[in-house]
């Protein structure tokens, strides 16, 4: 090969550098798409495959669970309405349990509130020089 | 305290004085009375369910005899080993797939966010629902795991509840599935605060993805990731849930870390003091990993 043929032969990819650097970003921009898809979707299934048990074996019929399936195969809401209508012996007091979260709740919630708002508001003005 | 006097005695005086202001946070009169009487109610709730408790456990676990009872028991050998293990992965997994999707949540476009929000799901979801979900989810026979690995890919699962290593590392994974969120967000907001003129300058430079990952965003977050790793061991030293709900200890008391084997021999053994003991038996560990952070704690922020 002569260095004639050589310099021609490189003269038109050498003309637009340009050109191919635009087009190396795009294939790059294309390649860390499809990456964030596919983690997205990874992603997902890690976050929700948990949570969609909980939410199936709740909508199963009764003894479903002892089955093999990926999703309720007779699905219905009864064991809500067995729980909210307290339909069960171990469910005989879920109104008044419910009653005590809230009322729990609630008064968590003033306390830490009262308690830690009086204590920040006394050491912000105390300046706690040296700290920790 | 006379004109003359003060001058007599001026330098100690003056002392006495400033550190007597001192010792009141800069406060005057009544205002020093209001603060005290602000603080009040903390330091009750304080005493009562902190220092009382924690004095109590301390006298519960002061017999010596108690000790070796404890490290003579190979439950408690092996749940040494299992606490190790789950320290080292627990920790480590989570907190480097939260750095790593920390950054894959700074890209823009509103399905990123969208993804967030359900990402940080298993962080808002109450432990022990998720938990007795995963608990069924990975028995063997009706599990939905295995449920799907056999409709999906003609796999039959194994029993992953029924030998130690698979139990702990489903424990593991319990744990990173429940805990990552939270740290990924705390570390989001980390490399939010990084500014942006930082990756201006070292696009100018040339730095693009790994580079500028090693040489911008990883030095400035080292800091705060080391503070978050003590933090998560030694939320990880107190955590009961994942391996209480998810494996209960089992297979034959194979996978009980400290704070479970602690509940056992507390309640269902009906020995308190050996109970008290097993958790006690960690605190050579914790109390120098709290000192440890209470130093670094100051500088917790992003350096630049």
């Amino acid at each position: 090969m002569s260095t004639i043929a050589a310099d021609t032969a490189l003269a038109p990819a050498a003309a637009r550098p340009a050109e191919r650097m635009r087009r190396a970003a795009r294939r790059w921009r294309y390649l860390t798409n499809v990456g964030a898809a596919v983690l997205s979707a990874v992603l997902l299934v890690w976050t929700l495959t948990p949570i969609y048990n909980i939410i199936m074996v709740s909508f199963e019929a009764e003894g479903d669970v002892f089955s093999d399936h990926l999703w309720p195969p007779n699905a219905s809401a009864n064991s809500f309405w067995i729980v909210l209508s307290q339909g069960y012996w171990y469910l005989e007091y879920f109104w008044h349990q419910f009653g005590n979260s809230v009322y729990i709740a609630s008064m968590v919630t003033l306390l830490v509130l009262t308690i830690g708002s009086l204590t920040s508001f006394s050491v912000m003005r105390m300046r706690i020089r040296n700290g920790w | 305290m006379t004109t003359a006097s003060a001058i007599e005695f001026g330098g100690p005086a003056v002392r006495r004085q400033s550190l007597w202001r001192y010792w009141r946070g800069g406060l005057r009169g009544s205002e020093f009375t209001w603060a005290l009487a602000f603080l009040v109610p903390y330091i009750g709730v304080f005493v009562a369910f902190v220092a009382y408790p924690v004095f109590y456990g301390l006298w519960m676990g002061s017999k010596p005899s108690l000790y070796t009872e404890v490290f003579s028991d190979p439950i408690y050998q092996q749940t040494l080993v299992n606490t190790v293990l789950f320290v080292a992965f627990g920790v480590n997994l989570k907190l480097f797939f939260a750095l790593m999707l920390s950054g894959f949540f700074m890209r823009p476009g509103w399905w990123v966010k969208g993804l967030l929000m359900i990402f940080v799901l298993p962080w808002a979801v109450p432990a022990l629902p998720s938990f007795i979900s995963i608990h069924w989810m990975l028995n063997g026979e009706w599990g939905l795991l295995n449920n799907a690995l056999y409709h999906l890919f003609g796999l039959d699962g194994p029993s992953w509840l029924n030998s130690r290593w698979l139990a702990l590392g489903s424990a593991i994974y319990s744990h990173v599935w429940k805990w990552m969120p939270f740290w990924t967000v705390i570390l989001l907001a980390g490399r939010m605060s990084i500014p942006q003129e930082i990756y201006d300058a070292a696009k100018v430079d040339g730095a693009t993805g790994f580079r500028r990952f090693a040489h911008v965003s990883f030095p400035l977050l080292a800091n705060l990731y080391l503070v978050l790793t003590l933090l998560a061991t030694i939320f990880l030293l107190g955590d009961f849930n994942s391996v209480y709900f998810v494996t209960g200890g089992g297979p034959a008391n194979s996978t009980h870390l400290l704070a479970t084997l602690g509940i056992r021999n507390a309640f269902d053994l009906a020995n308190p003091r050996l109970g008290v003991a097993v958790v006690m038996s960690a605190l050579p560990l914790l109390i120098p990993l709290v000192i440890i952070l209470m130093r670094r704690i100051k500088n917790a922020e992003v350096q630049l």
